[in-house]
């Protein structure tokens, strides 16, 4: 390869490996940048951005991916609402085949094993949908999964907001979105080292640069950065200069949407809806004002207190399916998929355990489709 | 849940074209970020979350090309250009779409 982008990502790899050697690091002790969005993790397996990478940088997946970081008891709560034949269920389809406890046997699995026994779960590409299934079924009631970070929360709250505006009196979100700042700093709070961090451009959209400068507190380092191959490897060639000149800043690779204070719009709109609130996610844990649940005045929308759920649901929350998957350490950058058991064994993409392999966007799919048969599996 | 940069061509209107009265327009897929026929948008989810900034957008590749020594000048740019121009909608496309 010589000539045009791929030779531009050669001597971009050049330069990294240059300044992973003035940092003094090689394979053994190499640079640890992690990526915080799915979509990054798939862009970096797909364009195989890691074999072009020196070995000494490594590139961690951190919790960037919504599905994989939604813990076992939402779903719990998802397939109890499924199962009245009065509610409609609107979700992404990612979050389709993602496994609850299944209430020792007496619920199904996931949405879709309830879909097979009869739930009525229909797969949405925009949360504005929901409206118009909330309108063509006004004797039943319509429960929206609302999953994801600072990227579909406004959009969630702009759903709400046209319900109110129309009238709409059966939609409700069964919420559980989060933020991305607490999470980061929780894996900051970690024993484990990490170099910097290739930032999340979606999250980035709304946010704006400037919530990612805590990092600055940390002594840490940040660069936002879209979804080419290119502007990653970019964003990784700044971070291993900023480690090897002892500079602690955020920088934006992304301009052309990312702006200092995000989209202001879409954060009026996503906090005049919903209020931040504490949160468990997969792997880390419950974490302070990591969430986001919906303000009281539209507690109206509010599929838990509008649809109350039955004890043994509610206290299913964070149960583990599996005690041998280790979804929640490979989220944290703890491990990689290749240290569980399970993976490329038990989980596969055709029947896959934990959610980090069920989501496209999770580290486990990602190095199940991508890497597959280039490394030793865990023994 | 990806994004993807796209055009917005004045579909928006099939949504509706309501104002919550809080400045805030609700019920549309633009509605966190109002943008005219004409404006590249960043599409997550559904629904538009940011105007492009193409001068910006166009900067930045050719940025990442300069860190790989591959120059910020000369063909490359002039093939983004000419990406950039073939994705962008005729004159009358938009006439018809404003009328």
């Amino acid at each position: 390869m010589s000539g045009g982008i791929s030779g531009a990502a050669q001597n971009i790899a050049s330069r990294i490996a240059e300044a992973a050697v003035a940092c003094g690091r090689d394979e053994k002790n190499p640079l640890r940048f992690m990526e915080v969005c799915g979509t990054h993790t798939v862009t970096i397996f797909r364009s195989g951005l890691r074999q072009l990478l020196p070995t000494a940088v490594e590139l961690v997946s951190g919790p960037g991916c919504p599905v994989c970081v939604t813990v076992d008891g939402y779903i719990d709560e998802a397939v109890s609402l499924a199962g009245r034949p009065e509610v409609i269920i609107a979700v992404f389809g990612d979050l389709l085949k993602v496994p609850g406890t299944g209430l020792n046997g007496t619920e199904p699995k996931n949405l879709t094993e309830a879909k097979a026994k009869g739930a009525d779960v229909r797969v949405i590409y925009s949360p504005l949908e929901v409206l118009d299934i909330a309108r063509e079924n006004p004797d039943r009631q319509v429960v929206y999964l609302a999953v994801g970070f600072e990227t579909t929360a406004p959009a969630a709250a702009a759903l709400v907001l046209a319900a109110e505006e129309a009238g709409t009196k059966n939609l409700y979100l069964l919420t559980a979105h989060k933020l991305v700042p607490p999470a980061m700093k929780a894996i900051l709070d970690r024993p484990h080292r990490i170099d910097g961090f290739i930032l999340p451009g979606h999250v980035a959209v709304v946010t704006g640069r400037r919530e990612f400068d805590f990092l600055k507190t940390y002594g840490q380092r940040g660069v936002v950065t879209g979804f080419e191959p290119l502007g990653i490897m970019a964003a990784v060639l700044r971070l291993s200069e900023l480690v090897r000149d002892k500079v602690s800043a955020v920088e934006n690779f992304y301009p052309s949407v990312v702006r200092e204070e995000g989209n202001l719009t879409a954060r009026k709109v996503m906090m005049q809806v919903f209020q931040e609130t504490d949160e468990r996610w997969r792997g880390l844990g419950w974490l302070e004002e990591s969430g986001l649940s919906l303000r009281d005045e539209y507690a109206a929308y509010d599929a838990r207190r509008q649809l109350p759920l039955t004890e043994a649901v509610k206290e299913s929350a964070g149960t583990a399916v599996n005690r041998l998957c280790r979804c929640g350490e490979v989220l944290t950058g703890a491990v990689t998929p290749k240290d569980c058991p399970l993976f490329g064994r038990a989980c596969t993409d055709r029947h896959p355990v934990g959610p980090c392999m069920v989501s496209v966007e999770g580290t486990c799919a990602a190095w199940y489709k991508y890497g597959a048969g280039k490394f030793v599996l865990a023994k | 849940m990806f994004g993807s940069t796209g055009k917005n061509n004045g579909n928006r209107k099939r949504f509706g074209d309501s104002d919550s009265g809080r400045g805030v327009p609700t019920g549309r897929p633009d509605a966190v970020a109002p943008g005219r026929v004409g404006d590249f948008v960043l599409v997550h989810a559904g629904f538009a979350m940011e105007i492009v900034d193409e001068h910006l957008a166009l900067e930045s590749q050719a940025l990442w090309r300069e860190m790989g020594g591959a120059g910020r000048t000369g063909q490359l740019q002039e093939s983004l250009a000419a990406e950039i121009a073939a994705m962008r909608p005729s004159a009358d496309f938009i006439r018809a779409q404003k009328s």
